[in-house]
């Protein structure tokens, strides 16, 4: 399990990526400090899930369920999870590169189709989400990346790399 | 002490257009003889109930002013429920309403209906009257909850609680971090809305009581104050848990720019304490501190239980003792009242087998509460390499289990290292399947068993006159030798506890010495020891020895059992179990013994004692099947796969049942497991 060193090198990760949220969402006080500061996966046959640690706007995520999403990629491969919702899994050219830029969360958004039903949020507190991947993520590169899609603009948390085992 | 705490970060999403702005601050009938602050002209804040807090002339609350000649009255009334306000407010229910933890749409909770009431301040009732006119109409009042984490009926610290004063430090955590909150707009005098919260438990143990409490700062809005979304004027409250930071500088994010606090939208608040909740303080007492059984007029309270099962993860109980202040450290109440903090890493001695590591693994909601399971939950454990779990074992394989979730209390689970000292690595994890999906992963960090490295082993014990059983009634006289391997073969001395069904039927004491002659013993010292007993009644007559070396290092206990029969009864010869002496792994073992019963047995099983007491392996028969070589010979037997990871030695015993005597146990021969 991950180090106090390590929690301590993410909250300053998240620190700085708090900091460095340009300077028009700062001011409005309206977008969310999203957040992805350590994964850690884990695998139980071809069963795989992710615990991701970092901020995603817990205590409005419970209260007012606004636009927040989760999307865990291998390639083009995608998961995606409204937080509240459904689960939907499928394929996206936008991911090729291995990125999610603002520009590509409307098309991204119309993609893909209601996952598994094992797939899905199995925890959210106030510092981590830990989800159910579909069959199809294999072990290897993995990348996260929260996005919320709101009326002044998008947010999205930095990526985050990792290898699922 | 106090650092960033009791955050909840709440901000409107979107300019919204301006609601109609109230009458100025004078028209403001909740204020009607309420203390004015001279230098402003503005009523002070001031909780109901509590004697008039005042910050230094530097802002600061360090100490508070308290001026205890004036205190304050109600102005805010918070219910659970919708309620229809008539010419009274009414009382908190008898008793708490219910609701499960979680969002509108997540984690399945179920939702608080609330309404806030503005009242008069009048002291009869004690909530005093309804102001039910139209002035803080557009008005926004932030509805708050706080738990009651440890179930001493308090929200906050108190020293009126059974833990005194030595558990207030974990007590700041109910007080200091909100488990759920909402807004909710005033229209004549009534704000009614929906506050879903995030913290719950079991319902099987009364789930957890949560605290409503209400805040709203009442004045007109003005576009040159905090851009017209913020009134421009004092707060009122009901109690709250604390004294609040009440600037709005330090309340509302971004100085309101997020526009109008709407209760369908993201919102952004921070509520902090001005200066920490004061316990037995000789001014003001314990003035903050909320009691959950409906006493106070101003709030009301609900019970909330976990939502449905979404996995289980591993938790250690909750310690008091040097608990840290300023950060938050998540609690979870749990079945009975337990109370416990996340557990993600283990330490586990690398000594080989002994000094298990006891874990605790419970259900929890997709919000991390403590929740009850529904019927069947099972759960499987997968442990990493170099680790084993050790009990619970059904199934003769360490390394897997599969265990029924049958309540909230969940399921305790030991842990020990494989094959011996030194030899399983630097760490390895368990990882809990919920429905094949890894759900939780504990780490499991190995440190070097010093202490066992040292300590003597009795690597075998018998009775010189190999008796196979004892006779209810009849005296036992015997000799005990026990071999002992200690590193520095300074073993000193070895002592036994006699039991008969669990019940002490004397002590012995065995002397380091020759054996008796014809035995064939391993190497090591030697100790021997008369033992003289009678058995009263029929069961199982246990031996329990300990080594001890010069140093003081003591053995784990090796036990030997004898079934004791009454006259008559099933007698078991001849037991062997082939091979006696295999390598760590998968084998094929077959059990035989000698069964000679006046009546006709029932059953006949072979048990293993892997170090958490006898388990069943087999059923033996007489059929000429499974391993049994002819039929109706009297000789039971039973051949099958188990698997044996660690080395060691393990006995195995057969249990003769007929319907005449019940069960009676054979004594035990060993099976020898050797590393691969």
């Amino acid at each position: 399990m991950r180090s106090q060193r390590w929690r301590r090198r993410g909250l300053l990760v998240a620190l700085a990526l708090v900091t460095a949220v340009p300077a028009r969402l700062r001011a409005s006080g309206t977008s969310p400090a999203l957040v992805l500061s350590a994964a850690a996966g884990a695998a139980v046959g071809d069963q795989r899930s992710v615990a991701l640690e970092g901020s995603f706007d817990f205590a409005n995520a419970v209260q007012v369920a606004y636009p927040l999403n989760l999307v865990v990629f291998q390639g083009s491969r995608f998961v995606r999870y409204r937080v509240p919702g459904a689960a939907v899994a499928g394929d996206s050219p936008e991911l090729a590169d291995g990125q999610l830029t603002a520009d590509e969360l409307d098309a991204f958004g119309q993609e893909g189709s209601a996952a598994a039903a094992g797939v899905r949020i199995v925890t959210l507190v106030t510092d981590r989400i830990r989800i159910a991947l579909p069959a199809g993520f294999t072990a290897g590169p993995t990348t996260a990346i929260l996005y919320a899609v709101l009326p002044d603009s998008p947010v999205l948390s930095n990526p985050i790399d990792f290898t699922l085992p | 002490m106090r650092a960033l705490r009791a955050r909840a970060r709440v901000a409107a999403a979107v300019l919204l257009a301006g609601l109609a702005a109230p009458a100025g601050a004078s028209s403001f009938p909740v204020f009607d003889n309420d203390p004015v602050d001279s230098s402003s002209g503005r009523p002070y804040p001031i909780l109901p109930g509590t004697p008039l807090i005042l910050p230094q002339p530097n802002g600061k609350f360090n100490p508070p002013i308290v001026d205890s000649s004036t205190v304050g009255d109600v102005d805010l009334v918070v219910r659970a429920g919708t309620i229809m306000v008539g010419p009274s407010i009414p009382p908190p229910s008898a008793s708490p309403t219910t609701a499960v933890a979680g969002g509108a749409a997540m984690a399945g909770g179920s939702g608080i209906p609330f309404t806030v009431v503005v009242s008069d301040g009048n002291g009869t009732p004690a909530s005093g009257n309804p102001l039910l006119g139209p002035e803080m109409d557009g008005i926004p009042v932030l509805v708050a909850a706080f738990a009651d984490l440890d179930g001493d009926g308090v929200v906050g610290p108190t020293n009126a609680d059974d833990g005194g004063a030595d558990d207030d430090a974990r007590e700041l955590q109910e007080s200091d971090y909100l488990v759920g909150r909402q807004i909710a707009i005033f229209h004549n005098g009534v704000a009614q809305g929906t506050l879903f919260v995030w913290k719950g438990a079991p319902a099987s143990a009364g789930g957890l009581h949560v605290v409503l409490t209400a805040l709203a700062y009442v004045g007109p809005f003005s576009p040159s104050f905090f851009f017209g979304s913020v009134p421009d004027g004092p707060p009122v409250a009901t109690r709250l848990p604390f004294f609040p930071r009440y600037d709005p500088d330090h309340v509302v994010e971004a100085n309101g720019r997020g526009g109008l606090a709407e209760p369908g939208h993201r919102l952004g608040i921070e509520l902090e304490p001005a200066f920490e909740p004061p316990v037995d303080d000789p001014d003001l007492g314990t003035p903050f501190a909320l009691a959950t059984d409906g006493s106070s007029p101003t709030i009301d309270r609900v019970a909330v239980y976990g939502g449905p099962l979404s996995r289980l993860r591993f938790v250690r109980p909750s310690s008091a003792t040097g608990f840290p202040v300023g950060a938050e450290v998540p609690l979870h109440r749990g079945a009975g009242g337990a109370l416990y903090e996340d557990l993600s890493s283990v330490d586990v001695p690398d000594n080989g087998p002994g000094s298990a590591v006891p874990v605790r693994l419970v259900p929890v909601d997709a919000l991390d509460n403590v929740t009850d399971p529904p019927a069947g939950a099972r759960a499987t454990l997968i442990a990493g390499p170099g680790l084993v779990i050790s009990a619970p074992d059904t199934d003769g394989d360490p390394t897997r289990e599969t265990v029924p979730v049958a309540g909230a209390d969940g399921v305790d689970v030991t842990l020990d290292d494989a094959g011996g000292m030194g030899d399983s690595g630097t760490g390895s994890t368990v990882t809990v399947a919920l429905d094949g999906v890894p759900v939780e992963t504990l780490a499991v960090r190995f440190v070097p068993g010093a202490a066992a490295a040292e300590r003597p082993t009795i690597t075998h014990a018998e009775l010189a006159g190999h008796p196979d059983s004892a006779v209810a009634g009849h005296p036992l006289h015997d000799t005990v030798v026990a071999v002992v391997d200690d590193p520095q073969a300074d073993a000193a001395s070895v002592t036994g506890a006699i039991t008969l069904n669990g019940s002490p039927l004397g002590t012995l004491l065995l002397q380091e010495g020759p054996p008796p002659p014809g035995l064939d013993l391993p190497p090591g010292q030697v100790f021997t020891g008369p033992i003289d007993v009678t058995p009263s009644e029929t069961g199982v007559l246990e031996i329990s020895l300990t080594a001890r070396d010069v140093a003081d290092h003591v053995s784990d206990p090796l036990r030997l059992s004898l079934p004791v029969f009454a006259d008559g009864s099933a007698a078991v010869s001849d037991l062997s179990v082939s091979p006696d002496t295999a390598t760590a792994g998968s084998l094929i073992l077959t059990v035989t013994a000698r069964i000679a019963a006046g009546e006709p047995v029932t059953r006949v099983t072979a048990q293993m004692d892997r170090g958490h007491g006898f388990r069943r392996i087999a059923m033996l028969n007489d059929k000429g099947l499974l391993g049994d070589a002819a039929a109706a010979d009297g000789v039971f037997s039973r051949r099958r796969t188990i698997r044996m990871p660690a080395p060691g030695s393990f006995p195995v015993r057969v249990v003769v049942t007929d319907r005449l005597h019940g069960a009676v146990a054979s004594a035990p021969v060993e099976l020898h497991v050797v590393a691969p």
